[in-house]
Formats: structure tokens, sequence, C-alpha cells
């Protein structure tokens, strides 16, 4: 019996299985990849005001991170979704992708409009955010390593200049400007509604099997470090501001704007470049992550080379009819929350990991 | 080595986001009027916008700059609006105006009138002017202001700006910027405190030029329906003293047994806090330093008591004055005192806010507390 067995498991273990997904990066770099991604959303569009906001951006944060834990929890599992082939994971992999394309017209869409605001007024928004595309994409060709190594001195400014904004306006907050929080279940079900946009939730599926080391671990790290990002913005806003946080398009760069340490003050030119490369390592991830989880649907790796090609064509598309109105930003972003429900998808990808756990353990 | 090679190429990508603008709208410096001061007027249903522009008046071989020179130039525009005024000089001169390095907003005395979120529309919203321009009241045209050759510095607007600030921070009056003014008129029932500026023309000598130099004449009050009155002296001093804008303010104090003494307060702490009961009143808590530095004689103990005590009452009269002429007065909450409700007392503020602050009727009480500093006296 037991040899029948063994030769049974032995005949299940020889039965030719896809190829397991290479770490190409470590838990350091996912988190890194993951907090990066999550500021431009996070500071270019704050939530609310006064502590309203606050506690919104707090919660939000949370809500992510519990959404990504499942999925961590599968991979901790062994499970392998490189590997796997299947309905279920044939649906997660192309909505999941349509979903990332979204994502970044929806971004490039609107860090044009951002930086043809803030810097060049007048200019074409739609160029702004077709470079960014078609050099994400570039840089997405050149693979995940070197996007996570370029993300880190990225982040490292950007945490620099932060500190500067807090330090430089330090002098303008007035706590009384903090406008105090309201009805608290209003404010757990607006952040719960803002989580549910979670493109970082598709990206962790699609890097999660390229990293090494402890995903839980980036995931808290990641969405840990961008809620002390969020929150902080946010005070500084609401007290520096006040009610004129409402009626600003852009309030944490009009703090930037603001700041005055010493000699250090009117670098509106350093915060926007900074901004232009932190949207820039957002949108090659997302690209990435788009074309990692849509080409893994085809069995033939020699068409993915111009599978990135396709998804930059066809998010510039995608932002040119919402720049022109023909689809409406907000239908953009619409799509993005309500269609695609990443708590659901993760307890599926959950139970399916479970379940082909169990299938492999021999009987 | 590969690694790196991808990692800075990865660098070098973002910047043509940057770079590559250039390809769609060529903006030359010598192409832009770059702006130091705008000046606001209004007559006869019309604006009439003042630009100090920069304009470089070289001396000749190595320089750019004269110091002596007024290095800039001004353009008038007028319209139905500011829009419109914009719009005008695009008729008249071959250059777009930069608004990012615009140091002073100037509005005129026929602005008066007008509501202050109004005016400031299209200021306001710009994202090119920023937040920390220094904003005056002119007692004249705005235009005048601005046309006058100031003698002083290398630019007349930055001679203006530093002028304003210098005032603010001895106390004399207190300084508001486009974003305190944003800020205030944001909050309900707010209102805010602009430093009054005008043109003193000075006695050249025989066969010059009649030059002009800026003097602050006490500030102008306003609610978002516009001006409300004109402050000055004592009510000016306690606006600063409660505002905490000041770093330092000389005073004279003379009286029986004292005086005459000057003295200069420094190390000036104020807080107003909200009744915590909820009711509108609220405290004002004033804690200052001081120093001696005018008088015949070295004071002793006793005499430096009572001149504590008589500062404190002094102060004490000067906070209520300005409490009063603003805020009860003229209905204009320049010190936030709606917004500092609102945060500790939200019920209260729920219920007088559509009233605030003509119906609330805020009170204030004092609680000063001055310390003569004799190590430094």
């Amino acid at each position: 019996m037991s040899s029948m067995s063994s030769a049974a498991s032995s005949q299940t273990s020889q039965r030719p299985r896809a190829a397991a997904a290479v770490p190409m990066i470590g838990g350091g770099q996912l988190a890194v990849l993951l907090c990066v991604c999550r500021l431009p959303p996070l500071l270019l569009s704050l939530s609310g005001s006064g502590e309203t906001g606050v506690w919104t951006v707090f919660f939000a944060e949370l809500f992510r991170m519990l959404f990504c834990l499942p999925l961590c929890l599968a991979f901790r599992m062994g499970w392998d979704p490189a590997g796997q082939r299947g309905a279920v994971i044939g649906v997660a992999r192309l909505t999941g992708g349509i979903y990332l394309l979204v994502s970044a017209a929806s971004l490039a869409a609107g860090a044009g409009v951002f930086i043809s605001s803030t810097l060049y007024p007048g200019s074409s928004a739609f160029f702004f955010g077709a470079a960014i595309l078609l050099l994400a994409a570039y840089g997405a060709h050149m693979g995940l390593e070197a996007a996570a190594r370029a993300a880190l001195p990225v982040l490292v400014l950007f945490g620099v200049l932060f500190l500067l904004t807090a330090a430089g306006v330090r002098e303008e907050i007035r706590l009384f400007h903090l406008a105090p929080a309201s009805d608290f279940g209003s404010i757990l079900s607006d952040a719960f509604r803002r989580a549910l946009w979670l493109p970082e939730g598709m990206v962790l599926l699609a890097a999660g099997p390229r990293s090494g080391g402890r995903k839980s671990g980036a995931v808290l790290w990641a969405f840990g470090l961008s809620a002390v990002f969020g929150v902080l913005a946010s005070f500084l806003c609401g007290s520096v501001l006040g009610e004129l946080q409402g009626q600003k398009a852009y309030p944490f760069f009009e703090l930037e704007a603001l700041m005055q340490l010493s000699i250090f003050q009117r670098m509106d030119a350093w915060f926007l470049a900074l901004w232009v490369l932190v949207i820039f390592v957002r949108s090659l991830f997302l690209l990435w992550a788009a074309a990692e989880l849509l080409g893994s649907l085809g069995r033939q790796p020699k068409r993915r080379r111009f599978l990135l090609p396709c998804l930059a064509a066809a998010a510039i598309l995608l932002m040119a009819l919402s720049l022109g109105g023909d689809i409406p930003g907000s239908l953009l972003k619409g799509v993005a929350e309500s269609v695609f429900w990443l708590p659901v998808l993760a307890m599926l990808l959950l139970a399916a990991a479970i379940f082909s756990r169990k299938g492999r353990r021999p009987r | 080595m590969k690694k790196l090679g991808r990692i800075k190429k990865l660098w070098l990508l973002a910047p043509f986001i940057l770079l590559l603008s250039s390809c769609i709208r060529v903006s030359a410096l010598q192409d832009l009027a770059v702006v130091q001061g705008v000046g606001v007027d209004y007559q006869d249903g019309a604006y009439k916008l003042t630009l100090q522009v920069f304009s470089a008046e070289g001396s000749g071989g190595q320089t750019i700059l004269d110091p002596s020179q007024q290095n800039a130039k001004t353009i008038t525009c007028r319209g139905r609006s500011i829009t419109d005024a914009l719009k005008e000089t695009s008729l008249s001169q071959g250059r777009s105006f930069f608004l990012g390095h615009d140091r002073l907003l100037v509005l005129g005395e026929g602005t008066r009138e007008l509501p202050l979120p109004e005016l400031l529309a299209l200021l306001s919203g710009s994202l090119e002017l920023r937040g920390d321009v220094v904003v005056l009241a002119a007692l004249g045209t705005a235009e005048e202001l601005l046309q006058a050759e100031i003698n002083q510095g290398v630019l007349p607007a930055l001679t203006i700006e530093q002028t304003v600030e210098n005032a603010a921070r001895s106390g004399q009056i207190p300084e508001i910027r486009l974003l305190d003014l944003n800020r205030a008129l944001a909050s309900e029932g707010g209102g805010a405190v602009i430093p009054a500026i005008q043109a003193v023309e000075e006695e050249g000598e025989e066969g010059s030029r009649q030059l002009k130099t800026v003097a602050l004449a006490g500030a102008a009050l306003y609610t978002k329906d516009g001006f409300c009155t004109l402050l000055e002296g004592e009510t000016l001093m306690g606006l600063t003293l409660m505002s905490g804008g000041a770093e330092r303010m000389p005073l004279t104090l003379s009286e029986e047994g004292i005086g005459p003494m000057g003295v200069e307060l420094y190390q000036i702490r104020s807080r107003l806090e909200p009744d915590p009961n909820g009711r509108a009143a609220f405290t004002l808590c004033l804690s200052v330093s001081a120093m001696v530095t005018e008088r015949a004689e070295n004071p002793d103990a006793e005499t430096l008591e009572k001149a504590e005590a008589l500062l404190e009452k002094q102060l004490a009269a000067c906070c209520q004055k300005a409490f009063s002429q603003t805020v009860a007065e003229n209905r204009s909450d320049v010190l936030g005192l709606g917004e500092r409700l609102r945060r500790s007392a939200p019920e209260t503020w729920a219920r007088l806010r559509e009233s605030w602050p003509e119906g609330a009727e805020p009170t204030l009480e004092t609680d000063i507390s001055v310390q003569i500093n004799r190590l430094r006296s």
C-alpha cells in the first residue's frame, strides 16, 4: 500500500508543471515599490479636510493593508500563481490586468493635469500623460529589479523633501484650523470606499511571486509608511490651510510652495521634479504588473514583447478619451473602484491556494 | 553592471517628461514680464491693474543691476474685470506676465467698496501667485504707490516688502500675506487686518528730482463684505499682541513714580482659549518678558514692580480695545475665534455658526503676565 502511494505520488510529482516564478527582488524592495506606488494618489488627492481627512486617510490605509494580507497569506502557504492554470486564476489575471491598465490611464490623465496646471500653464495635459506612459512602458521593459532599485532613492528623496516641507510650514500650523472630526461611522465608510480602489493589490498579485522574503512584512511596511505620510500630510494641510484646503486643487503642493526654512524656499521645481519621478515609478509598476498578468494568460512567451507597447497605446487612448471628455475621468475611477472587488478576489485566491495545497498532499 | 545600467537608464528617463515640454511651448525668460508687485484700483465701475515689472537697468560694464536705479517699470491696464484688464495688455505689449515672483499685492482705496472674495477671485485662484505675497492697503491709489520712485534698495517692491516685514517684527503692524487673507475669508465670519501704506514725498536737494518713500499708516480692517475702518495706535498694538506675530515691541511708560521709562517687550506668547463651558467667551493668556531700554536712573525693585503692574494694565486695555473695535463693533473675526470655538465646542459652534459673530456676541477676558528682566535692564 505504501509503495503504491509512493508510486502515485512520484507520478504526480513527475506530471509536467508550468514554470514557477523566479524571485527577482527582495521583500524590502517590494515594500519600497509599493510605498512609492501609494504616494501619488495619497498626496495629490487628499481625502476630506481637518480631522476627518486625517482619520479617513489612516483608516483607508489600514483597510488596504487588511485587503492585501489574505494574498500574502496565500503566498506564505506556498501558493504560486505563476504556475497556476485554471478558470479562476485566468479570470483574476484578465480582470487584474485590465484594472491596472485603467489605473495607469487614470494616473497619467491626473498627472498630466497636475503638471500642466502647476508647471506649464496652458500646455497640453495629454502630452505629459502620453510621455509618462511611453517612458513608463520602456521602463517596465527593463524589468522589476531595475524599477525596485531605482525606487529606493526616490523614496529617500521624497522622505527628505517631505520632512523639509513639514519643517518649513511648522510656523503656520494652527491647531484651531483643524476642523474636529464628525461622525466616525461616515469616516469609516468613506475610508472603506476609498480603500476599494487598490491597484496595489493587483500589483502584489503580479509582483508577489517575483519577490523573495516575507510579503506580509513588505505589505505592512509599505502601507504603514504610506499611512504615516498620508496622515502627516493631511494634518499639515488641515492645520495650515484650514477651510482653504477644500478650495485648493492640490493642497499639499500648496504647502510645498509655501515652505520656508532658512535658505530652503521657493523649491517648487525640485518638488515637481520629485513628483514626476514618483508618478513615473507608479506608472512603470502598474504597466509592468498589467503586462505580467495579461502576459501569463498566453502560452507563448515570444509574443509578450509586444504586450507592453500595446498596453501603453491602450492606456494612452483611454487617457485621451478621458481628457477629451469622451470618457469622464470619474468613470475611469468609478470602474476601478466599484467593479473590481479586491477583497472578494483575494478570498477566492486564498481559497484556491488552500485547495491547491490540499490537492498536493499525498492521500 | 548590466543592472546598474538599467537603473541609470530609468533615472534618466523620468526627466525627459519635463525636458521634452519645450517641444510644445517655449517660454524664454526674455519673453516673460516678471511681476514684482500687483496693484488693484477700482474707479468708475472698472478695474485698473498696475503691474510693477522687473526691468534691469545696468550701469554698463559687468553689472546687470544698478542699485541706484529703479530696475522696474510699471504697466497699467484697465477692464471690467481683472481678467479683462490682463487681456488688454496682450494688445499693447509683447510679453506674458509671470506672477511666480510677485512680492506685493496692493489694494487701492477705490477697492474698499468691493467684497474681498470678489476682488481676490482671480488672483487667489492663480497657481503662479504664491501664498506668501504680502498684502497691503494703499491710502490713495495702488498705482501711485507702485509708481513711486523709491530710492532705497535694488527693487522698489523688495524695499516695500522689507519695510513691512521690519515693522511687523517690531510689533508696529500685523503682517498679512495672501494665504492668511484667503484663510480668513474661507472661515465663517472671517475678517482681516491689512497694513495701510502710503507714498510719501521727500524733499530733494535743489535741482534734484522729488523722490518718494513709503510709510506705514496703521491698518485697514476688513470683513468679507469690504472695508470697515482704519485701525491705529493702541488698537493696532493690542491686535498685534493677540495675534502673536510680534517678536518685540518698544513702549514708553510715563507715570508718577516710574517714568518716563522706555521698555522693550520680547518673548511675547499669546494664547486665546475658549470657555470650557461652551459659551462664546474667550480668555487671552498673554505672557511677556520685558527689559528697560531707557531710563534716567537704574530702577529699583519696587519701581520695576510698579512698572510691571502698569504694563499689565496697559496691555490689557490695548487688547480689550482691539477686541471691541474689531469683533464687537465691526463684526470682523480677525482672531479666528469662530474656528477656536468650533474646535473646543462643536455643538455650540453648530448653534452659533449661521449668525457668527453678530448673533453670538463673544466676550474676552484677559490674563496678562509681564516680567521685567533685571538682568537685561
